[in-house]
């Protein structure tokens, strides 16, 4: 099925809060959602991975070494921001390295969405275990191609200065119905059922307005 | 007219957001001439926009497609629009209603017949379709039955509509919803944010909005033609003029302003500049003294007219009436002629009422296009920056004492305090506001409670060192993040937050809807209670056979001609 930008970034926001987690937290995911969605990568898969995770997980706080730059274990989705923080507050090109993070794609989303909000610019090198490595702007992520799933470690090195250009914007894009579906069940976790009496309290046009 | 230069040695007169951003102030606001819908008209207007109907498939009973389409900066647009008959029990102006007189899409471009027969299938189900990038508004309106078919009765006996009506209703139909930016599959904003026409906020909606207005006028005409044969009558121009398009606006719209602070700040920061400017003006000239005391009388006459139903308005609509009339007794051109007239008669203007003093902003606005329509430019925004986690825990104390000791201040062991809380209901996934003690849901809070939970961040910032880097303060505290980037954000925007507690018994959530309404353009603001609220939108407005014309800003706050002949209010 095909959903809009809003629609992904919404329903991924919405579906983190779902998981339990904060506003703030979930508010970065939704954008890295939407972000993954604009340069061309699966935005719902990785999100939903990352978020049942974080569902089922312990807590894993972060406890960074800030001097040697390591982090052992990042659960993306309760974390990554937190991660992207660190990073951000690195001076420009030193490393971040990290040994595992359960859903690198979920990290690299918020990577990509919080230096699309940062208007210091940059961009931010990833390096992945096996030898693969990415650069992620605030409009791209290149190399083109699919994020490999499964977890792995990475190696993140922001410089400052990078200049980005115009976002290409898509018209939508298509997500897997059924990732939609458990997204969107998670995102429904944060609604209250209807019971009138909000009603009663006077919000709400009458039920037949035949004025 | 001298004049502080646009931009520029104004930053001193704004006036402060502990003034301005009060909900009980906001929900005072008026529209103005750099709201929403006034800007697009001038818009419309400079481009000599032609509106053209290439698809008109109405039958006699009303029912059927039509097509209007034009360009607008350098882009085709066209409404589609559907209208399909309603049983009269399931004409419901509720947003979960399922079913409506008509339907509309605004098309990105000219629809050919596949895409018309495409948005057949899909927009009379509005919410329950799904929709492309092309199509960039979805609506939808029900007729005001009591006026639609007298008016259609009338027409077709070749008589016109009786005025007392007219201007009691003011509008042939009313919206009940107005989606953009990505609902239900439509286009991004992004899309269109870089276009001329519909780069400004809602300036998308607006136009769907300004269009359906034009087919609820041939509607009615139409109906009431084959009806009436070659007896019927058109409708009067002035009667043409003064219709507009009707609104229900309920608690979807409130937490619209406190989920966008920055857009909040760029739409008040706009005002304000605007007013900022005026106020800084030595000498009026004679053409702009001329034309307030004319708008004076004008709106005068028009409260005279705005007659509502809520006890709460209609207080308030009586004092401003008192008012207006205490301030025309003394306020003439000799007065408006001495220096620094426009900061004399604002700071005059604080002895009335709050209706009183937005009223006047909204008039000592108006003569000033030249000087303040750029304020205009500077309403968009592309969304809120990221918190920035390099500075310290001491740097966040002091933005956050500076900028939210008004929430610091806000008592939450007291229950009224805290008594209610925002929440989405499964209902259509509409926001609500429940009462905290009496209704189950409370866990799933929506986020609306900024003063609340700024004062949980500022508890936890007295246990840290003011030297800590915040990247480690939210990494063991990732619960205040949310609380964090508004503090952040209202560090460098005065007008991002409402400073009141939202949460508290004392919340009139329809403030906030005429907040956001004044900015669109709305009048005659007729709420139903503390939590819905009917306006008119364009109401006045030049329509789309003489938008090219007719002067684009010489109606706001209508009357109705007293001879429905005249050629507008």
């Amino acid at each position: 099925m095909r959903v809009s930008l809003n629609e992904i970034r919404t329903m991924a926001g919405k579906a983190a809060i779902g998981a339990g987690l904060p506003f703030g937290t979930a508010d970065e995911i939704g954008h890295a959602a939407a972000w993954l969605a604009q340069v061309g990568q699966d935005a719902v898969g990785p999100v939903l991975v990352a978020l049942t995770a974080a569902e089922t997980a312990p807590p894993h706080p972060l406890e960074p070494s800030e001097e040697d730059g390591k982090l052992d274990l990042v659960a993306a989705a309760q974390v990554g921001a937190g991660v992207v923080d660190l990073l951000f507050a690195r001076p420009s090109g030193q490393s971040l390295a990290i040994d595992r993070v359960d859903v690198p794609a979920m990290l690299i989303g918020l990577i990509g969405q919080a230096l699309a909000r940062d208007a210091r610019g940059g961009a931010v090198t990833v390096d992945l275990a096996g030898g693969d490595r990415l650069t992620v702007t605030a409009d791209c992520l290149l190399p083109c191609r699919g994020l490999r799933p499964g977890p792995g470690g990475v190696t993140l090195v922001l410089t400052r200065g990078h200049a980005s250009q115009p976002a290409r914007f898509p018209d939508g894009v298509e997500v897997d119905p059924g990732d939609w579906r458990a997204l969107s069940a998670l995102a429904a976790r944060t609604l209250v059922p209807a019971d009138g009496t909000s009603r009663r309290r006077g919000a709400g046009a009458g039920d037949i307005d035949n004025e | 007219m001298t004049a502080a230069p646009a931009g520029s040695a104004v930053e001193g007169t704004l006036r402060p957001a502990s003034t301005v951003m009060r909900l009980a102030r906001l929900g005072a606001f008026f529209p103005t001439r750099i709201s929403f819908l006034r800007t697009m008209i001038r818009r419309l207007h400079g481009e000599g926009a032609v509106v053209r109907r290439p698809v008109w498939r109405i039958d006699d009973r009303g029912y059927g497609v039509a097509v209007y389409s034009l360009d607008f900066g350098g882009h085709p647009y066209s409404l589609v629009a559907f209208s399909t008959e309603l049983a009269t029990e399931d004409r419901s102006d509720r947003v979960i209603a399922e079913a409506w007189d008509t339907s509309y899409v605004l098309f990105d471009g000219i629809p050919d017949a596949a895409d018309i027969d495409r948005l057949a299938a899909a927009v009379p189900r509005q919410e329950a379709a799904r929709y492309t990038g092309r199509d960039l508004v979805l609506s939808r309106a029900n007729r005001s039955v009591r006026l639609f078919d007298h008016v259609v009765d009338a027409l077709a006996r070749g008589d016109q509509p009786d005025r007392t009506l007219i201007a009691e209703t003011g509008y042939l139909m009313r919206t009940t919803a107005v989606y953009g930016n990505g609902k239900f599959g439509i286009a991004d904003r992004a899309r269109i944010a870089g276009r001329g026409g519909l780069g400004g906020p809602f300036q998308a909606e607006m136009l769907a909005v300004w269009l359906i207005r034009g087919f609820t006028l041939d509607l009615v005409e139409h109906i009431a033609r084959r009806r009436g044969g070659a007896q019927a009558a058109t409708l009067a121009p002035g009667y043409r003029r003064y219709l507009g398009i009707g609104n229900s606006t309920g608690l979807g719209m409130a937490p619209f302003l406190v989920n966008h602070p920055l857009l909040l700040h760029n739409w008040i920061a706009a005002r304000e500049t605007a007013l900022a400017r005026v106020r800084g003006i030595e000498r009026a000239a004679e053409a702009e003294i001329s034309a307030f005391l004319a708008g004076l009388d004008r709106v005068r006459a028009h409260v005279r007219d705005w007659r509502v139903s809520d006890s709460r308005q209609m207080a308030r609509i009586e004092v401003l009436d008192v008012e207006l009339e205490a301030v025309s007794g003394w306020l003439d051109a000799a007065w408006l002629s001495r220096l620094w007239p426009w900061e004399r008669l604002m700071a005059e203007a604080e002895r009335l009422s709050l209706e009183g003093q937005e009223l006047l902003v909204s008039l000592v606005l108006e003569p000033h296009g030249a000087l303040i329509d750029d304020t205009a430019d500077c309403m968009a925004s592309d969304g809120e920056p990221r918190l920035d986690p390099t500075v310290t825990v001491g740097d966040l104390r002091r933005a956050l004492d500076t900028d939210f000791d008004w929430a610091l201040a806000i008592d939450f062991s007291q229950p009224a305090e805290c008594q209610r809380f925002w929440y989405v209901s499964e209902e259509k996934s509409e926001p609500r506001l429940g009462e905290r003690r009496l209704e189950a849901g409370a866990e799933r809070e929506m986020p609306l409670d900024v003063a609340r939970r700024v004062q949980a961040l500022d508890s936890d910032l007295d246990d840290a060192d003011p030297a800590e880097r915040l990247v480690r303060f939210l990494l063991r505290h990732p619960q205040h993040r949310f609380a964090v980037g508004r503090v952040q954000l209202a560090a460098g925007h005065l007008y991002a937050e409402i400073r009141d507690n939202l949460i508290g018994a004392g919340c009139v959530p329809v403030d906030m809807l005429r907040c956001k309404l004044s900015f669109f353009g709305a009048g005659r603001f007729d709420p139903k209670s503390d939590r819905w609220t009917r306006i008119v939108l364009f109401q006045g407005a030049p329509g789309l056979d003489d938008i090219a014309t007719a002067d684009p800003d010489g109606w706001a706050f209508p009357i109705l001609a007293r001879d429905v002949a005249g050629t507008g209010p």
